[in-house]
């Protein structure tokens, strides 16, 4: 029964930040790269982020924030996930991040970070090297 | 004198002999040379390639006079540069209120003030979804007393302020008119700009909150109370800035902010009011991109074009009615994280073509920009960009020096025509607001922004730095972030609470009640009932929901 | 300062455990059992059980099909009743389902935005699904899902798909009662008149009907359906204002229940089990046929009829 599997991607945007442009661009390049994309849309509270990641049964969440928030609200995404027993979800972090704040944003949760000088193309590779060749049972 | 037929053809024969014979030996770097605009810029332009018809006079005439296409002023820079007003965000009111001390002690005469999400959204600092988000972009207002401490100390009867605000203005600038009357102020005399410029919230920068047509009320509202209250005010920065930074093209910047424009001006005689009585209080925002000479002619077409649309839809008489003035600043979006020094270089050219182009003021990016918010010394070299362009390049001396060229005037036409393409399909779909709801607007950016993408991950488009001339051994990790207060949240939540105590509550209930009632009905004013809320201490958050409550919250459609 | 992040893996589950957690309504044992529908590593026993449980459990959920053209408003349509549905206390699953690209298999799903500020809710459940997988038109991994849903008890279980072409016509029998959503001014009101799907459905329910062109698009509805057999009720919506949503759903239970009542619900359901094993059926042939056709080198000089009649015969299929 059943195909190949396919990588499940949801990009959401946490927080207040209305800049959708990198989101959306991002949202399109995961598409092209054969990916099925969820994408949110702007100004999701944590737990509506962590509740759609559930229910859509993601690989991978791509948080995306332009505005100075992701210290204080990506790990809350990261948080909501578990209580919902899906901290097995992966979950990256894009956008304006300081170099400074990688480490701790990691050891919030995240899994990996991405930040100014970083494209698409680097979470469609990451994507690739970690989500892709794990084939699993139930 | 050479005439057009003969021009063209030895134009044709040059391009069969000479040109051709070197494109044989060295092939042209691109095949064909396109503007991100869909435009193709041939090898070199002549007379013969302008219109037939085209009039020095009914194009171009002199500046300060219809169609403005040299520029709005008779003098322009020769009698006063441009503005150079820089754009800068602190998070809490006392350090804004600090900086702004320090500009003015600087000779600086005019402020810009930033705020933080939360203020842009109509919430208050201790809204559930403010988390992580209080004073971080700008600074956190959430009642008439944060406005006081904000400008402590500042005359505003001396100092133009421009708020970059949008969906809650109105309550902004209602805070701002009373801080200055309880300063003993009359409003008549208050200078500044609000942005209020809902449309473009909805499609490129995403601070919306109402639907469209209770959006376009509130802003009606506005224009109309400033033109007969605080007549020295610009109530709207109608903004092409962040639809380009959203990746649009330059055509469609001009065309959607435009086609924006429009719908505010038809929104406020619509409610009665004559153009000539509002319309010289209109303001534009455009930004400044990497295309040299695209820019500069997109900046004349604006101009012409929108003399035009005054004169000919709107009946305006008053030629200042019919002046295109704005603001520009520089493309953030240009600027890479990598060799961050070269951003330097792109705001420089970015910068320049702006001022060519005859902007009223100019914002000038950091180099650091696309890793932060600017330091000290990188917003120095910033404001000197300006200031070299304005003294030592020369470019100020004369008024539009460029105009002539036989390329930059091509141009003009050429994004003329192609931003009446759009306006007229607009037109057509009922106006901007149908639109919009339609997703057609947003699709459009969108699908340019994916090119643009697509062109530059591809190597098509080159980015130094990024794509080409790459340094493989280059350390980004050295950057650094603005660090916003964290415990500014707190402080607000305390200030709340100690508000909420002191005013009177039954008061500001019946004040809301009111104001309820008042935005039931379409035709009435809003501004004095906000006035009389903020007065009495009523929060942005409180007024802003009582609002939501009778408009609604704007849902947008799904484009991508 | 390095931080070691462990490589996750995503957590093994047995498909007992899966079962389990979506009969008790545990939304991740739920999401995990909509995956395994697509999982090669599946057991055909999975769907029985799942079959079997909802034979014996004996309460049914009301299985509402929408469709309709993109931008008539379905899902802003579909986002409005829920929030209604969701407020009167019923726990409400929605189904969504786009098309992927041909090209890169990968798809854009976006339908759920248009109802994301109802979350987060226990009672509302959102999965969005690509036509991925769907070969000559066929898709019956949704059917399954509809399936899988009814599992976990939700009172609505509500199917958007987009209506084009004759492979939307499935949506008819994967769904209790179907509605084909109509908006006017799309410049192409007459198109969907050709369609078809519009002899199919049980209501043409009519969105935006606040705008000044709907008269005229009704007008034109009203004597279609007086030639079509099936006579389909027209309702009149605007998601927008909120005029006749309750009506709609006022509509839609009585429809339900008059069809349990006179046994047209039972039909529907026995044809749509039937349906679907036609579906399983016409994929699983349809990909090894896709399979032979791609690897098969052209034999020119002889007809594909007598090609695919000897093909046939080897695999045990007599024509």
């Amino acid at each position: 029964m059943g195909d190949k599997k396919v990588v499940r991607v949801l990009v959401g945007k946490p927080g207040l930040d209305g800049h959708d442009r990198a989101a959306k661009v991002m949202a399109r390049a995961l598409r092209d790269a054969g990916f099925e994309v969820i994408y949110t849309g702007i100004r999701q509270t944590p737990a509506q982020v962590a509740q759609t990641a559930v229910q859509e049964d993601v690989d991978v969440v791509v948080l995306n924030n332009l505005t100075g928030a992701h210290l204080e609200v990506f790990p809350l995404v990261v948080e909501e996930l578990k209580k919902r027993g899906r901290d097995d979800i992966y979950v990256l972090a894009t956008g304006v991040i300081p170099f400074e704040d990688v480490g701790p944003l990691k050891e919030k949760g995240i899994d990996e970070v991405f930040g100014p000088g970083t494209g698409p193309i680097h979470i469609i590779n990451w994507i690739k090297e970690h989500v892709m060749g794990e084939s699993e049972g139930a | 004198m050479s005439d057009r037929e003969e021009i063209k053809k030895v134009k044709e024969e040059w391009l069969a002999t000479d040109y051709a014979k070197f494109v044989a030996k060295v092939p042209e770097r691109k095949n064909p040379f396109m503007l991100d605009s869909g435009i193709e810029v041939e090898p070199v332009y002549t007379p013969a390639d302008l219109d037939e018809d085209w009039d020095y006079l009914k194009k171009l005439n002199f500046p300060g006079r219809f169609p403005f296409t040299r520029g709005v002023y008779p003098t322009m820079y020769r009698g006063r540069f441009w503005t150079m007003r820089q754009y800068a965000g602190f998070g809490t009111a006392e350090e804004s209120n600090k900086r702004f001390k320090y500009l003015l002690e600087q000779g600086q005469t005019g402020l810009s003030v930033a705020f933080d999400l939360p203020t842009q959204l109509g919430y208050d600092s201790d809204h559930e979804l403010a988390v992580g988000e209080v004073g971080k972009v700008g600074v956190a207002i959430d009642s008439v007393e944060d406005m006081h401490i904000l400008f402590d100390g500042i005359p505003l009867d001396k100092v133009s302020t421009s708020m970059t605000i949008n969906a809650p203005a109105a309550i902004l600038l209602a805070m701002y008119i009373v801080v200055a009357e309880e300063k003993g102020i009359d409003r008549k005399v208050l200078r500044g700009t609000i942005q209020n410029d809902i449309l473009k919230e909805y499609v490129a920068r995403g601070t919306y909150i109402f639907p469209p047509r209770p959006s376009m009320r509130l802003i009606a509202d506005t224009i109309m109370f400033c033109a007969e209250e605080v007549p020295k005010w610009n109530p709207i920065s109608i903004s092409g800035y962040h639809i380009r930074e959203s990746g649009s093209t330059a055509v469609q910047e001009i065309a959607f902010t435009l086609g924006d424009a429009i719908e505010y001006v038809k929104a406020v005689i619509a409610r009665g009011m004559d153009v000539d009585k509002f319309a010289a209080r209109l303001s534009f925002f455009f930004a400044s991109h990497n295309n040299f000479f695209e820019e500069i002619a997109k900046f004349r077409a604006a101009r012409r074009i929108w003399a035009t649309i005054m004169k000919e839809k709107f009946g305006a008489q008053n030629p200042k009615s019919m002046m295109l003035r704005f603001h520009t600043q520089t493309a953030g979006s240009t600027l890479t994280a990598q060799q961050p020094l070269n951003n330097i270089v792109r705001v420089a050219i970015q910068a320049l073509a702006a001022v060519i182009g005859g902007t009223q003021s100019l914002h000038t990016n950091s180099y650091d920009e696309a890793l932060s918010l600017p330091t000290e010394e990188s917003v120095t070299v910033a404001l000197r960009t300006q200031q070299i362009i304005a003294y030592e390049s020369g470019v100020a001396d004369v008024i539009d020096g460029i105009g002539g060229s036989y390329y930059v005037e091509k141009l003009t036409d050429e994004i003329e025509k192609k931003v009446w393409e759009y306006l007229n399909k607009i037109e057509q779909m009922g106006g901007m607001i149908p639109a919009i709801e339609e997703g057609y607007i947003q699709q459009e950016i969108t699908d340019a922004a994916y090119n643009y993408y697509k062109a530059v991950a591809e190597g098509e488009k080159v980015v130094v730095g990024v794509n080409k001339f790459v340094d493989p051994n280059e350390d980004l990790t050295k950057f650094h972030l603005h660090r916003a207060d964290p415990t500014v949240r707190e402080k607000q939540i305390a200030r709340l609470k100690e508000l909420r105590a002191k005013r009177d509550n039954e008061k500001v209930k019946k004040l809301l009640a009111e104001l309820k009632e008042a935005a039931q009905d379409e035709n009435t004013n809003l501004m004095p009932y906000i006035i009389e809320a903020v007065r009495a201490r009523a929060t942005l958050g409180e007024i802003t929901d009582v609002l939501r409550e009778v408009f609604g919250e704007y849902r947008p459609p799904v484009i991508f | 300062m390095k931080v070691k992040v462990p490589k996750k893996k995503r957590r093994i589950l047995t498909e007992e455990e899966v079962f389990q957690r979506l009969i008790a309504g545990d939304e991740v044992g739920l999401a995990r059992a909509l995956s395994l529908i697509y999982d090669e590593n599946v057991s055909s026993e999975f769907l029985s059980r799942v079959y079997r449980y909802n034979q014996e459990k004996g309460s049914l959920s009301k299985v509402l099909g929408i469709t309709g053209a993109g931008g008539v408003g379905k899902s802003t349509l579909i986002s409005v009743l829920a929030e209604k549905l969701l407020q009167s206390g019923k726990r409400v699953g929605v189904i969504a389902v786009d098309p992927s690209s041909p090209k890169t298999g990968g798809a854009l799903l976006g339908d759920r935005i248009r109802l994301q500020h109802l979350f987060p809710n226990p009672n509302l459940f959102f999965r969005s699904f690509s036509s991925r997988g769907m070969v000559g038109g066929i898709n019956p991994f949704i059917f399954d899902a509809v399936s899988i849903l009814e599992a976990a008890s939700f009172d609505y279980v509500i199917v958007e798909t987009l209506g084009i072409g004759q492979d939307e016509i499935d949506i008819v029998h994967m769904c209790d009662i179907t509605s084909l959503v109509i908006a006017p001014g799309l410049g192409d009101d007459v198109q969907f008149l050709k369609s078809g799907i519009v002899e199919v459905v049980d209501l043409i329910v009519m969105n935006k009907a606040d705008l000044p062109t709907a008269s005229r698009t009704i007008g034109i509805l009203h004597s279609f359906t007086r030639m079509v057999e099936s006579h389909p009720d027209i309702l009149k919506v605007s998601s927008y204002t909120r005029m006749g949503i309750d009506d709609l759903i006022e509509y839609l239970n009585n429809k339900w229940e008059e069809f349990q009542k006179t046994g047209e619900l039972e039909k529907r359901r026995r044809f749509r089990w039937k349906f679907q094993v036609g579906n399983w059926m016409r994929y699983i042939m349809g990909r090894k046929i896709e399979e032979f056709v791609n690897e098969a080198g052209p034999v020119l000089e002889v007809s594909p009829f007598e090609i695919a009649t000897n093909t046939l015969k080897e695999w045990g299929c007599e024509v």
